[in-house]
């Protein structure tokens, strides 16, 4: 008779172990597919978001190429206009130089000196003419090509 | 001939045999559940470690697109920085050559009227031209040396926007 209940007894710690494994075997089971469901909703997200930034990433491209080229189809009046401001800032020089000298010979009370530099500034006036307009076009050109890019 | 006794023990034999029998058979799929569920778990975790080695190189281009993005935005930022600047300083030398044009026409006239005094014989030229230029000169000096500065201003400028927009 104590063989029998000693066996009994012995199948309920069995059937306790196995129960416990069962258990922790289905907990680890739940958990595995919770770490599951939270990767691909991770990896969805991630997705999602890499669509956002392609297309913001296009976008920025696009703005970015639209503005180069604004600034590539006035790249010649750049450089033109880059010699050109120094070119009429030296003709408003020579200009400047001439009027003092004209002032300065009518205070020196000489006539010859100040008609001399009249004439001389006046000479300047074709080429001080023609280089602002010229940069005047050119500025148009640029002013024209990069207003709005905002 | 069993007295009560021996039946009752052997009844509760038969039912304590009963009993060890499902329990044995309980175990049994207790362990198959057991043995089950972690298997299913491992290859969940398996899976799992592919959707994270797919989850990896989208973060990695999320991270190199936000890198351009960003290099995009602050060159795009640079570049309408570098126009307005260019814009603003072509403007402004124009405003200082209309300035400087309008000094340098006061300072003629005012030495033309000059010079009209002394041919109406009014005076001599030297006294014609006392105190009549030095306002308009040191105007007109001013007013030179303003296009100048506005010239360097405007050259800055244009080779800032030229500097960033090749790259």
């Amino acid at each position: 008779m104590a063989e029998p209940r000693a066996r009994l007894r012995r199948r309920w710690l069995a059937f306790t172990g196995a129960l416990v494994l069962a258990l922790l075997g289905m907990a680890f089971l739940v958990w595995s597919i919770a770490q599951h469901q939270d990767a691909r909703d991770d990896l969805a997200a991630e997705q999602a978001h890499l669509a956002t930034r392609r297309a913001n990433t296009s976008n920025e491209a696009r703005q970015l190429q639209r503005v180069l080229d604004a600034v590539t189809s006035v790249r010649p009046q750049l450089t033109a206009l880059d010699k050109g401001a120094n070119d009429l800032a030296d003709l408003d020089q020579h200009d400047l130089d001439a009027v003092r000298a004209a002032i300065q010979g009518g205070l020196a009370g000489k006539l010859g000196d100040y008609n001399a530099a009249v004439d001389q500034r006046t000479a300047l006036d074709p080429q001080h003419d023609t280089t602002l307009e010229l940069l005047r076009q050119q500025a148009n050109a640029v002013i024209t090509a990069l207003s709005g890019l905002g | 001939m069993t007295t009560p006794v021996d039946d009752r023990r052997a009844r509760r034999a038969r039912r304590e045999g009963r009993q060890g029998t499902a329990l044995f058979i309980t175990t049994v799929i207790l362990l198959v559940v057991a043995l089950g569920s972690a298997g299913a778990a491992l290859i969940v975790r398996r899976d799992t470690d592919d959707v994270h080695a797919h989850t990896e190189p989208v973060r990695r281009e999320i991270r190199d697109l936000s890198a351009a993005e960003e290099h995009a935005r602050r060159r795009l930022r640079l570049l309408r920085a570098g126009s307005r600047a260019t814009t603003e300083s072509l403007a402004a030398l124009f405003a200082a050559e209309q300035a400087q044009v309008d000094a340098s026409n006061h300072a003629v006239d005012v030495a033309n009227q000059a010079v009209d005094r002394y041919n109406n014989a009014q005076t001599d030229l030297a006294t014609a031209f006392q105190g009549a230029g030095d306002a308009a000169l040191a105007d007109l000096e001013a007013k030179t040396a303003a296009v100048r500065s506005a010239a360097e201003a405007a050259r800055r400028a244009i080779a800032n926007l030229q500097g960033v927009a090749n790259g």
